[in-house]
């Protein structure tokens, strides 16, 4: 015994117990019954989100200018009602093809006012917002809305959701009668009054009502027919435009530096081959 | 015996005049130059080091200009973050860059510790090299923690809701320790401006350790994959051009690996969740940190029954604390004579299961807390440790190792024979 604790040595022996100690903690954790858990019943009805293609996919993709107004329409005349957009100044609209005059005219007639001063007076007022004031929607707070469940921001929307703009057309296409199946075996999955069903939604319930009723809901000012899809999709390239907006400008850029890269990167290893060569 | 490299001379009047003065270029020709012999024998895993010193310039040139334009307050921090992305000259490159230099960072950084596991880099006599290089591990993890709690997303805010929470499980005074770190009872503005200033402060601390690492490496020189220390002029090549040009290669597809994610894919190692603006009244249904710390993570959440009076939590955070400080007991663990894993059969398979293993423990990281997750990452932390305290120890007893060649020379010329 002496003899092994002489060969291994004393730092190793009290590193070794140290190690069995803990393989031993681990595995009397490894054996310890579990309790059962309990499988979401929601997760069985959750559906696989719809493809959705995009002009702006893929490498070489372009956002659809024509396209990202008729999103704005859409969000202006829906979404707006609920939903900011609060990382837009409404001067960023002009990167979609709003001209000074048209972006006056949306702003002045904005759902939400700006708390102010009256310079003259220094009264509190509620002021029309500035063409560089955020885009928000009625509930924005500026200091956030803590512990109140309202609308979401839209802006950073396809980022911040898993399955990204796929996952917002799914959504807002995605709304259906509640399966008979449901009230039948999972009577507490019922849809709560005031909520509706949506299998996209995680956990199948979302608050928001059918935001795309019907056809022609919005007038689109180029003649595109403003089907309940087409509207689904053009806002969500707006949604995607509006999260990411220096896509196109990156995308550009980035097969240029990876070209450089290429041509810096096949140049080093030619010059490495010669220098070794000479070995 | 200590090979001499050819001397530093000064070759016109303003050389000689300024090496008299201030020897800058000597100490480059010392440290990168034509005096630095390195062995001629180097894979290409000998260029995760000069990898990870590009990543960390880049973290800190991106840095820099972030820290310009970030407003460090609970309130402004998502904002002025996003507002970087869009109205900053080319912030979404900055911002981006950053986020993606940090992984490869990582990804640069356990390369390069692999690389001294399995050639055993960190034994004599370079065990003092390794204890700076787990130093160094160690900070970037704190560097990489508090930097992502910055942006004051819904995973920052909590990740450092669970990570300063690790404090309160130290006995009786935790609780009040966990409230000093943060400056009140949640993450709050205290929070944000004292982990700016820390985030701001520590990558020149690395980078000042990075000066040590490799000051220390160079009073013995650069190992080799045969693990016997290089003899003759023959068996090395001066750093500048050899290995100036190698490195110039791995630079070029380490660039072309990060462009193509900053320019393509810049959220593809984020949790979409982060998008969402830090809220403390709501928690995430999945908390779970970057993919560099889901190994540690897994660990953490291994240790699920109080033991011997001691709370899951306080185990959990030991594990946790372990798992990382036993990096740096490596060279006192492994006795073995041999030092490269080329001659040392069993414990390179014991090795390849070990690199299995962590990735196995980082998926299980990655996992919500549930079953089969949390039994599977205890097997696989079990490993973990059993690897580094129980196997390495006493490898060195047991193993029958292959037949060590007496010089670099001969071990290189028996692996181009065969």
């Amino acid at each position: 015994m002496l003899n092994l604790v002489r060969r291994i040595g004393f730092i190793r022996l009290v590193c070794l117990l140290a190690g069995l100690a803990m393989c031993f903690v681990l595995l009397w954790g490894a054996f310890q019954p579990r309790a059962k858990q309990e499988i979401d019943p929601a997760a069985r009805y959750q559906k696989p989100l719809k493809s959705l293609k995009l002009p702006s996919d893929g490498l070489t993709g372009h956002f659809d200018k024509k396209q990202l107004r008729r999103g704005f329409t859409v969000f202006q005349a829906v979404c707006a009602s609920c939903h900011g957009a609060n990382q837009l100044r409404f001067q960023d609209l002009a990167e979609i093809g709003y001209s000074k005059a048209e972006i006056d005219g949306i702003r002045q007639e904005w759902i939400n006012r700006i708390p102010d001063v009256d310079p003259n007076t220094g009264e509190a007022l509620m002021r029309q917002p500035n063409r560089n004031d955020r885009i928000t929607g009625p509930y924005y707070n500026p200091l956030g809305s803590q512990g109140i469940v309202t609308a979401p921001d839209l802006s950073l929307i396809t980022k911040a959701r898993k399955g990204g703009a796929a996952y917002v057309y799914s959504l807002l296409t995605g709304y259906e009668s509640e399966p008979k199946e449901i009230a039948e075996r999972y009577p507490q999955l019922k849809t709560p009054e005031g909520n509706f069903y949506n299998p996209y939604f995680k956990g199948l319930h979302i608050a928001m009502p059918v935001a795309l009723l019907s056809e022609n809901q919005v007038n689109y000012e180029d003649g595109t027919k403003a089907s309940t899809d087409q509207m689904a999709k053009d806002v969500t390239a707006f949604l995607a435009w509006s999260a990411e907006p220096e896509l196109e400008n990156r995308h550009r850029i980035g097969i240029g530096v990876i070209a450089f890269l290429l041509v810096a990167t096949g140049l080093s290893v030619v010059c490495c081959y010669r220098i070794w060569r000479k070995l | 015996m200590k090979l001499s490299p050819p001397p530093y001379q000064p070759k016109n009047a303003f050389t000689r005049w300024l090496d008299d003065r201030l020897p800058v270029i000597r100490l480059w020709h010392d440290v990168m130059g034509k005096g630095y012999l390195v062995p001629r024998n180097l894979n290409w895993l000998w260029n995760f080091g000069v990898l990870a010193g590009i990543a960390l310039t880049i973290q800190i040139i991106t840095g820099l200009a972030l820290a310009m334009h970030y407003v460090a307050s609970s309130n402004e921090a998502f904002n002025s973050i996003e507002a970087i992305m869009r109205y900053v000259g080319f912030g979404w490159l900055i911002r981006y860059g950053h986020m993606v230099g940090a992984s490869l960072f990582f990804a640069a950084l356990y390369i390069h510790m692999f690389r001294g596991v399995y050639y055993g880099s960190y034994k004599a006599p370079r065990e003092v090299v390794w204890l700076i290089g787990v130093l160094l591990f160690m900070l970037a993890m704190a560097t990489a923690f508090l930097g992502y709690s910055l942006v004051w997303g819904q995973m920052s805010y909590w990740a450092a809701q669970v990570i300063t929470g690790l404090f309160s499980v130290v006995p009786f005074v935790g609780e009040k320790i966990r409230i000093w770190v943060l400056g009140g009872f949640a993450p709050n503005a205290a929070t944000v401006n004292r982990f700016f200033v820390l985030h701001f402060t520590l990558p020149f601390v690395i980078l000042a350790v990075v000066g040590l690492h490799v000051w220390a490496l160079h009073r013995q020189g650069s190992g080799n994959p045969t693990g016997i220390e290089v003899k003759k002029a023959e068996e090395v090549v001066p750093m500048q051009p050899y290995y100036i040009a190698k490195d110039l290669v791995a630079i070029g597809v380490f660039l072309l690996i990060f462009c193509s994610l900053v320019f393509f894919y810049p959220n593809i190692f984020t949790d979409p969740d982060n998008y969402i603006p830090a809220n403390p009244f709501s928690t995430p249904a999945h908390i779970k940190p970057e993919w560099y710390f889901w190994p540690f993570y897994a660990v953490l959440r291994s240790f699920t029954v109080n033991f011997m009076g001691i709370p899951a939590k306080l185990w959990g955070v030991l594990g946790m604390g372990l798992s990382v400080l036993v990096w740096g007991l490596l060279p006192w663990l492994d006795n073995s004579p041999v030092r490269s894993g080329r001659y040392r059969p069993v414990f390179r398979c014991f090795f390849l299961l070990f690199m299995a293993d962590i990735l196995l423990l980082g998926f299980c990281g990655k996992q919500p807390a549930e079953e089969p997750w949390i039994r599977l990452g205890q097997w696989a932390s079990l490993y973990y440790f059993a690897f580094f305290l129980v196997i390495l120890p006493i490898l060195p007893l047991v193993e029958k190792t292959k037949a060590v060649p007496s010089s670099v020379e001969e071990a290189e010329k028996k692996r181009t024979d065969a």
